[in-house]
């Protein structure tokens, strides 16, 4: 790696860091996790930084895939899975929205993550998740359907 | 529940949670292998204040033997400077003249540096001028149609007089803004009452560009935006100026 590209990393790793860790822990329910994983994925970029056209969308998709794999991980681990602290300063009812959001299907659950946190369009998501800008719509509604059904009050 | 609170209390839930999201240092990667370019030190005292945004560089304070080894090297620098400068007027005096008359130009105050040209430049180049100036770099990064991590604007302007460690905030390009749409408008947002390195970001992200109205003195800083000309609100076109009227430290 080039000084040019250490420093273009730097900048780049300082700019996206906070916010690829927010998701990663919104859509895992772990912030060990979702700090192992923004690190695995900004390593993953390190060396290519230079010659991605996205770096900004590149890192995302990588993210989302990370936690995608943890996910099936830990469905493959499901005797040692330990249900995740949240964190105490979450009030009642932000408490309740990630008991269900937590129990969603892995794509549900990051599609809401990416649409209702991130502000993501349905192309960026789509990408990110690799499905079709329908799939997105479709995945969302039936989240937020899920949502509804099982929260209380 | 209808689906529009559903989607209310999801968003304020995530919010929760973000905030909640305790960060590692985000300033020191774990990753190694790289030198970390994008900053010098700068003073405890500006820490202190807050006014960094997370996402700028960490400051390191030489400590024990390092520290130690740093105020004798300061010392003799300064000790061969005092020299050299003795010997300049005594040679100046034997010639007839005094070393005050012979400036033909008001040199900087001391201890402060005049801010480079940093627009358009690439993160290397901006390290080895923030180097040689003494400078501190905080660095916004925005969605552009510029080439990637190149540099849209920065404040102070160039040819502004800051002090030794100063900080020049810089609003880089990541590179993915959509393509630019031919007569576009955008609406001015308010930046009045906002801190001054947070604006930049703020009129960048909204495609407008920004100029100073005001210069601080050298060894003043920019804190607070008092004023702001078009007004919050106002449709100009993209990529318009506005200027800022900021308050000095």
């Amino acid at each position: 790696m080039s000084s040019d590209d250490a420093d273009l990393f730097v900048a780049f790793y300082r700019a996206e860091y906070p916010g690829m860790v927010r998701l990663a822990h919104a859509v895992t329910g772990s912030d060990e996790d979702a700090e192992d994983i923004v690190q695995d994925a900004f390593a993953r970029l390190q060396t290519r930084l230079a010659t991605i056209d996205n770096p900004g969308g590149y890192l995302r998709t990588t993210v989302v895939h990370l936690c995608r794999d943890r996910e099936r991980r830990l469905g493959r681990e499901r005797s040692v899975r330990r249900l995740m602290p949240l964190p105490k300063s979450l009030s009642l009812g932000a408490s309740e929205v990630f008991d269900v959001l937590f129990s969603l299907p892995y794509r549900q659950r990051a599609v809401l993550v990416m649409r209702y946190w991130g502000d993501w369009s349905e192309a960026e998501i789509a990408e990110a998740i690799g499905c079709r800008p329908g799939t997105v719509k479709t995945l969302a509604s039936r989240g937020l359907v899920r949502l509804k059904r099982e929260m209380p009050g | 529940m209808t689906d529009s609170e559903m989607e209310v209390r999801l968003r304020a839930a995530l919010s929760e949670l973000a905030e909640a999201t305790p960060l590692e240092n985000p300033d020191a990667p774990r990753l190694g292998g790289f030198s970390d370019g994008v900053h010098c030190d700068r003073p405890p005292a500006d820490r202190a204040a807050g006014s960094v945004p997370s996402i700028s560089g960490a400051s390191r304070q030489p400590t024990g033997r390092a520290a130690w080894l740093d105020i004798k090297v300061l010392a003799l620098v300064a000790c061969v400077v005092i020299i050299a400068l003795g010997i300049f007027s005594v040679s100046q005096i034997s010639h007839g003249r005094s070393s005050l008359t012979t400036h033909t130009t008001v040199p900087a105050p001391f201890g402060s540096v005049t801010v480079p040209d940093f627009v358009g430049q690439g993160p290397l180049s901006v390290n080895t001028e923030a180097r040689n100036h003494g400078l501190t770099i905080h660095v916004h990064y925005v969605r552009s149609r510029k080439p990637t991590a190149s540099v849209i604007s920065q404040a102070p302007p160039p040819g502004s007089q800051v002090p030794v460690g100063g900080v020049v905030t810089l609003v880089i390009s990541n590179g993915n803004a959509p393509p630019p749409v031919l007569g576009a408008t955008e609406t001015v947002p308010n930046v009045v009452g906002l801190a001054f390195d947070k604006v930049l970001t703020v009129l960048q992200t909204a495609g407008l560009t920004n100029s100073l109205a005001n210069l601080c003195p050298p060894t003043a800083t920019y804190v607070r935006v008092i004023a702001q000309s078009p007004p919050a609100g106002s449709i100009v076109p993209q990529g318009s100026r506005v200027s800022i009227t900021s308050t000095c430290s």
